[in-house]
């Protein structure tokens, strides 16, 4: 893990380094004289070179301390600590929401449609490559049109209690409920291939009992490992999301920092978003080997 | 459900040409402001009505097209171009060069990839080249592990050996007999992948970071009017509603080739 924190943290500081743009000038205005200039850049350290400030970066970085916003002089740390759980809390009601009906479509879509594709397998063909098709950033802003300005249900925005979090969720929860939807469905014809399902045909199983305790036990396995990678996938979607309906998490931190150009700010999400894809991998794995002995005979 | 595959095959092309011919086709200026016409709902002379400058939102949209799906199709055939040529190296030579190119990929994906994206956007001066390259750049993975896997499988087969006993280098055994083995499968993963590219684009353009206004993005156009979202609903609705469409019927190609080519 520490040799992909080191080459992730080089690789993002140049390409930070790279970005045009001076945060110097962007922090005093164009029109500051270039005494206030030259000033400026040596307290952000700016007028050394790439290498003895990379060197720097890291060094800070054995500390446990990520530096201090460009803009705002707050503690980077500090305020990435308190917008992940704002973050992490969106991305799980999403993923509560998404769960059960993308796991029931994907699963009615085949066990129905092993037999001959009819009418329900294809109204759900159509609903996943269309829940899939329609971008995060229009379905977000319909929805506040209908909820949040039409009806006046739910507040259109802001950060706060289950109230604000419902719209951002669903928006974030449409594209994977249909992702969830085709990969449940693919497991399951796997599944539907092996042999201890035919023994449970000869055997006369209703079909009913056959897809809750042969076919259903068996998938939720790789299903559950599924939901767990896809972490990354809805942080994709909650830098859109967050910047729409203004919820206050990493998303929308990261983009306002990549537009000002708050170098730090970049860093530290950079960092974060690797630390948790990595730990999340570790994790799945772990719980992988735990629930399906036959990972651990292979090893 | 091959047939719809076709039709969504028409569609793209529809949009496309009617795109590309727009300037003769006597639509409305799309750049053209027009004070007399603000915020007009969709009626007989404005299908689609007018935005807050009064330009006719469904010359916009025609016009739009181009650059969405053109930007798309470039930027898939950019990415299958770079994976193909990782793939084919790191699955021929396998051993320490297939280690270094492998984790490079692994590297890449741990990025969530949208924002590394946002950021090659913002490095590069923004314009319709640099979309091309920022989508190229997160998408180029996937390429990569599906060729790579293949020539793994196809690099121990007879005629390979055949070609180097009658002394084929390694530069012709990779151009002339590995490369056109994979080129099927390029093209199929090129066809899945043009759905998640065009949205990825429309968030660029919705960001701001695609190609840069005055030109009518749709997603530029959705982010441009949002503003509008309860008095004039339609500047919104019908962007997104084309971004939609296309996306569909990209994704449905993609579907149908899916399902031929047996690649999930």
């Amino acid at each position: 893990m520490i040799p992909l924190i080191i080459g992730i943290t080089l690789a993002a500081f140049l390409l930070l380094k790279s970005l045009p743009g001076e945060p110097a000038l962007n922090l005093v205005g164009v029109r500051a004289s270039a005494e206030q200039i030259k000033q400026i850049r040596s307290e952000l350290g700016d007028d050394k070179s790439v290498l003895i400030q990379y060197l720097g970066y890291i060094k800070l970085l054995s500390h446990g301390d990520l530096g201090r916003s460009y803009y705002t002089g707050r503690v980077v740390l500090k305020d990435i600590l308190a917008k992940f759980p704002n973050t992490v809390m969106l991305t799980i009601t999403a993923m509560m929401i998404a769960a059960i009906p993308g796991i029931l479509l994907g699963f009615f879509s085949i066990s129905i449609a092993q037999k001959k594709e009819n009418l329900l397998s294809r109204l759900i063909d159509w609903i996943t490559l269309g829940s899939l098709s329609i971008p995060v950033f229009w379905s977000g802003i319909i929805l506040m049109m209908i909820f949040g300005l039409t009806l006046k249900i739910l507040p259109p925005s802001g950060t706060g209690g289950i109230r604000y979090i419902i719209l951002p969720a669903i928006t974030l929860a449409i594209p994977a409920m249909s992702s969830l939807a085709r990969i449940t469905r693919t497991i399951v014809s796997d599944i539907l291939k092996k042999p201890f399902i035919i023994t449970a045909k000869a055997k006369g199983l209703k079909e009913s009992r056959i897809a809750v305790t042969h076919v259903l036990r068996n998938a939720m396995i790789p299903i559950v490992t599924v939901i767990g990678l896809d972490f990354g996938s809805y942080l994709n979607g909650s830098v859109i999301t967050e910047t729409i309906f203004g919820w206050d998490g990493i998303g929308r931190f990261t983009m306002e920092a990549i537009i000002m150009r708050d170098y730090p700010v970049i860093m530290g999400c950079v960092m974060l978003g690797a630390v948790v894809n990595s730990t999340v991998n570790l994790i799945t794995d772990i719980v992988y080997n735990l629930l399906d002995p036959r990972v651990r005979q292979d090893v | 459900m091959y047939k719809s595959g076709r039709i969504s095959l028409f569609i793209i092309c529809t949009f496309f040409i009617l795109s590309i011919f727009s300037p003769i086709l006597h639509l409305q200026d799309p750049y053209e402001i027009k004070l007399d016409s603000l915020n007009m709902s969709p009626d007989i002379n404005h299908f689609f009505g007018t935005d807050n400058k009064g330009r006719d939102i469904f010359s916009r949209v025609i016009y739009g097209a181009k650059f969405s799906i053109g930007i798309t199709i470039v930027s898939a055939v950019i990415s299958a171009i770079i994976g193909l040529s990782v793939g084919i190296i790191s699955g021929y030579f396998g051993g320490r060069i297939d280690n270094v190119l492998m984790s490079l990929v692994d590297f890449v994906l741990s990025f969530p990839s949208l924002l590394l994206a946002i950021a090659i956007s913002i490095v590069l001066p923004s314009g319709v080249y640099t979309v091309m390259i920022a989508l190229a750049a997160v998408n180029w993975t996937s390429f990569a592990r599906l060729i790579r896997g293949h020539v793994m499988t196809i690099r121990g087969m007879a005629f390979i050996d055949a070609a180097r006993a009658i002394g084929c280098g390694n530069l012709r055994i990779l151009i002339r007999h590995i490369a056109p083995q994979c080129v099927t499968l390029s093209l199929v993963m090129m066809g899945i992948k043009l759905g998640g590219l065009i949205l990825t684009e429309a968030a660029l353009s919705f960001l701001g970071l695609g190609v840069q206004p005055p030109t009518p993005t749709w997603g530029y156009m959705v982010s441009a009017n949002r503003a509008y979202i309860l008095t004039s609903p339609w500047m919104v609705i019908f962007p997104g509603a084309a971004i939609s469409i296309t996306a569909l019927c990209f994704n449905i190609i993609g579907e149908n080739l899916s399902k031929k080519y047996e690649i999930n």
